[in-house]
């Protein structure tokens, strides 16, 4: 029980304190009990001046501390000795920030690589500022002795006070450190210092302890003063640490399998609510604790409130935002929404993939071309001699080779090239026909793919300006072929394929609207580019592949197994990866399917639907892995409408000169086209509405010549201008690049 | 040796020339921080006897204080290099003294019980007047001041003895300004309580 003073009382305590000033009236005020308080004060003004300090009390006192002090250990005599400097500089108020960021960028530099300097160094530069910046204005200018307690009894439970905060700061800068240490284990750019970054991890972790005690012990002050005698307070203050500790120990020991035993699942959503509820009141009553008491609080305002929210933030919200993450996600999509079209899905994959299996080695490009596509950079003559000849037979800058090298190019390219036509030759060119579709796929060399399409581009542009049009003609099949073989497989490949055939498709109008070009020709012309288009559905298969692969790696990481992962880095990345629950990763395979799934309305259809609000955006939380492994769908949809759009405008362009040749003139409409040069009219690809109701192309005569339009605001998604111009007068040319 | 090293003198900028003993407490404090020669002794001379005052007015006993003294010092020479602000050298040397006096009331365990009994006796005879009839004035103080709660005597003596003001009792006892004069009230209403008893 707090004992209730008399008000009365202390304004007559005040009184005596202020007596001088106040004078005789006030005495007699005061009468009695202040006559009294004053005897006692003279009493202990008297009692405390009679006896004195013996002779060289002084003296004997400086000599007995430097006794003391050569009896103390070594290390402990050492660390009295540099303390003041330490504390007068790199551990000051200005100093101990800098410090910090300095060991950081220090220990980035000399030991991990420039990356780390960059990433570490630009983080710590920015708390070094802003932290150096706040310590000097608001940090009070003296650090105090720890806190002096009243009593006997109260002072062992009050050091206890300290025991969890402690503890949960030490335990939160050792799973730092341990991060930190095992970030080589864990990225592929780290891979090569992850020695040194253990080292790291350990320096980080005493650093960051060291800070976060030096940060946090005010507020633990003021935590410890006004939770004091007071069980539900402590009770609470103690609980969050708790709570913090069991989360950390969570993340640092061991995984917790929620997936065998999925408790919460049974409570549907209170829990989530509940923690949320909880959250809130641990950052207010956080708050509130420290409040007025917090270490100079009146003096630093600004430096008190950062510190109530930062400790509120730590012991109440993080570890409950932390919990709060594996109910919400062990909650989540419980089950695949969209049913039929997985269904679909699987049919469509397993059909696929039997297909691949079926494939003979010796019908399969691949097995030769494989060690090229797939070769690591600089480690393949022959792909560096592929890969070198593109930007100079085909630029796609202003910058101009010299002719000699030039020549030197061309000539190793077509060194080449007869191991890319008998690759060809084969009915098939498949990556996947001898690897299961899985996570570890690999794409193709993109920069090397781009290139042998800009030189074989190249070659069929200077050919068909030689006048061989036939000689052009074989290079343009060559191209298509090959970029319609490559884009076959997941997104990736089919990414690759797309922008191989935009550049493939560069020199077509040339050939079209060449003379020496022939009837028989333009027709041969007219069925590669049949051939070579991509089918409608396309888009909508490699997508089911590419689900299916990343559901299959999904998959894998809820069964234990990041062979994906840790085959770069060993078994220390198991180790870290088991850590999370097995029931995350089948949740988050479920949310993607679900996400993924709700499109495939939108790539069979090819415009844009409603189909996707069947999956509530709330089915997939913010932060979920689910959301950074989805492409730009919508990006990708739309340069693969795009690339069908070119291919269906340059077979109308073709359709049209074959009209020409026969009658003198072009059409007044295009369905005057179909069915004899074209087997029907085909519809623009990139018009915004649904696959069945998509417009046409715009047609329009101008003079002898024509222009031939594709107008939609699905450029705009991709960067394009619209609308885009085919035709004599057309310039489509910069799709490509 | 370390003795050998803590006597070095270091000759830093500003501080050649003036003996210890001349310089301002603040300038003391730089020269401690430094670890320069004589500083250590020269803060002791300067500041010996309002701390010895202090602890005796809490503990009431020449040796402890004296005890609790050494001990002080040799805090402050450990920890001088946390004093960032060397003009508040005095209630932080304060709160040390006070820090090693309750130390050393808590090493006295058996004796405070013994207090505390000896308390409960004098509460039974204050209600027969036995006490009253046998102390003098200047007794009667003594023996009520004696039997108050540590934390009350350390309030009224940080006021009375040290005569530090209220803003200095709070950062030397390390709570709130509104606490200090609710606490030294609460101290002095509770000796003159035990005052009327022990008169009665």
């Amino acid at each position: 029980m707090t004992e209730q003073l008399d008000p009365q009382f202390q304004i007559f305590s005040e009184m005596l304190d202020n007596e001088e000033a106040l004078g005789e009236s006030a005495l007699s005020v005061m009468g009695k009990d202040g006559a009294v308080l004053l005897g006692l004060r003279q009493h202990l003004r008297d009692e405390a001046a009679a006896p004195s300090l013996p002779q060289g009390f002084a003296r004997s006192t400086a000599a007995a501390i430097e006794q003391r002090l050569v009896a103390l250990p070594t290390v402990v005599k050492g660390l009295v000795r540099l303390e003041p400097a330490l504390r007068s500089g790199p551990l000051s108020r200005n100093g101990l920030p800098w410090t910090f960021a300095g060991t950081l960028l220090g220990l980035s530099a000399a030991a991990i690589s420039w990356k780390a300097v960059v990433l570490f160094g630009t983080l710590t530069l920015v708390f070094g500022v802003s932290a150096g910046a706040l310590f000097r204005r608001y940090l009070p200018h003296h650090l105090e002795l720890p806190e002096v307690w009243h009593d006997e009894a109260s002072t062992r439970l009050a050091r206890l006070f300290y025991a969890l905060p402690v503890a949960s700061i030490l335990i939160t800068s050792l799973v730092g450190g341990l991060a930190l240490a095992r970030l080589g284990e864990i990225s592929l750019s780290f891979q090569s210092n992850s020695t040194n970054l253990k080292v790291a991890g350990a320096a980080g972790t005493l650093i960051v302890a060291a800070w976060l005690l030096n940060a946090f012990w005010p507020v633990w002050r003021a935590y410890e003063e006004a939770t004091r005698g007071r069980t539900l307070r402590t009770m609470m203050v103690q609980g969050l640490h708790a709570l913090w500790i069991w989360v950390m120990s969570f993340l640092l020991l061991d995984s917790f399998d929620l997936h065998s035993g999925p408790v919460f699942l049974k409570f549907g959503w209170w829990p989530e609510w509940l923690l949320l509820g909880l959250t809130g009141l641990a950052v207010v009553a956080t708050w509130r604790l420290s409040g007025r008491r917090a270490h100079g609080a009146r003096r630093y305002p600004l430096t008190t409130a950062f510190r109530r929210l930062l400790a509120g933030l730590m012991i109440g919200a993080v570890p409950m935002v932390l919990t709060f993450m594996v109910f919400y996600q062990a909650s989540l999509t419980r089950e695949i929404i969209v049913g039929p079209q997985y269904e679909e899905m699987r049919h469509y994959v397993e059909q696929w993939q039997a297909g691949q299996k079926a494939i003979r080695p010796e019908d399969n490009g691949m097995t030769e071309l494989e060690p090229i596509l797939y070769a690591k950079k600089g480690s393949n003559e022959s792909a560096a001699r592929l890969g070198g000849a593109g930007d100079l037979l085909l630029p796609l800058s202003e910058r101009r080779a010299s002719p000699e090298a030039m020549e030197k190019s061309r000539r190793e390219f077509l060194r080449e090239l007869p191991r890319v036509e008998q690759a060809l030759a084969k009915p098939h060119l498949s990556y996947h026909a001898t690897r299961e579709l899985s996570s570890e796929t690999l794409v193709p060399n993109f920069i090397l793919c781009r290139s042998i399409a800009q030189a074989l581009a190249g070659l069929t542009r200077e050919s068909q300006q030689q006048g061989d049009t036939a000689q052009a003609l074989h290079y343009l099949s060559l191209n298509l072929r090959w970029a319609a073989r490559i884009r076959e497989g997941v997104l990736m490949d089919r990414m690759v394929g797309i922008a191989m055939e935009r550049i493939a498709l560069h020199p077509v109008e040339t050939m079209v609207f060449d003379s020496k070009t022939s009837t028989s020709q333009l027709r041969e012309l007219l069925s590669l580019l049949d051939e070579t288009a991509p089918a409608p559905l396309d888009f909508r298969n490699t997508m089911f592949l590419e689900t299916s692969m990343l559901d299959r790696g999904l998959q894998q990481m809820a069964n234990g197994d990041f062979r994906l992962v840790t085959s770069q880095s060993g078994d220390a990345g198991t180790r870290l990866l088991a850590l999370i629950p097995k029931s995350y990763w089948q949740s988050e395979r479920r949310a993607l399917l679900n996400l993924q799934l709700s499109q495939t309305a939108n790539w069979t259809e090819l415009g844009p639907t409603n189909m996707s609000e069947l999956v509530n955006a709330l089915e997939v939380m913010p932060w979920s892995l689910s959301q950074s492994l989805l492409p730009n769908l919508t990006r990708a949809e739309s340069q693969f409408m795009l690339s069908l759009s070119m291919f269906h405008a340059l077979r109308l362009e073709v359709a049209l000169e074959l009209y020409k040749r026969e009658h003198g003139e072009y059409p007044e409409a295009l369905k005057a086209l179909a069915p004899d040069y074209i087997k029907e009219v085909p519809v623009d690809p990139m018009h915004p509405n649904l696959w069945k109701h998509k417009g046409g192309f715009q047609y329009l005569r101008a003079g002898e010549g024509y222009r031939l339009l594709s107008d939609s605001p699905l450029y705009e998604t991709i960067m394009l201008k619209t609308p885009q111009s085919y035709g004599p007068d057309g310039d489509y040319s910069s799709i490509g690049q | 040796m370390f003795s050998a090293t803590l006597i070095m003198t270091q000759n830093l900028p500003g501080s050649t020339g003036a003996p210890a003993r001349a310089c301002s407490l603040e300038e003391l404090v730089v020269r401690l921080q430094k670890r320069q020669e004589g500083a250590l002794e020269a803060l002791i001379e300067r500041t010996e006897k309002a701390c010895y005052r202090l602890a005796y007015s809490i503990l009431g006993d020449p040796e402890l204080s004296r005890d609790a003294l050494q001990e002080a010092y040799f805090l402050v020479y450990q920890r001088i290099g946390q004093l960032r602000e060397p003009a508040a050298v005095k209630s932080w040397l304060y709160r040390i003294v006070n820090h090693c006096c309750h130390d050393i009331h808590r090493r006295r365990g058996k004796e405070q019980q013994t207090d505390f009994a000896e308390r409960e006796d004098l509460q039974a005879m204050h209600a027969s007047g036995d006490l009253a009839e046998e102390l003098g004035d200047q007794d009667r103080i003594r023996a009520t001041f004696a039997r108050l709660p540590e934390i009350d005597r350390t309030a009224i003596a940080l006021r009375e003895v040290a005569d530090l003001s209220y803003e200095e009792m709070s950062r030397v006892l390390n709570i709130p300004l509104g606490t200090v004069r609710s606490r030294l009230a609460k101290a002095r209403k509770r000796f003159i309580d035990i005052y009327k008893g022990v008169s009665r």
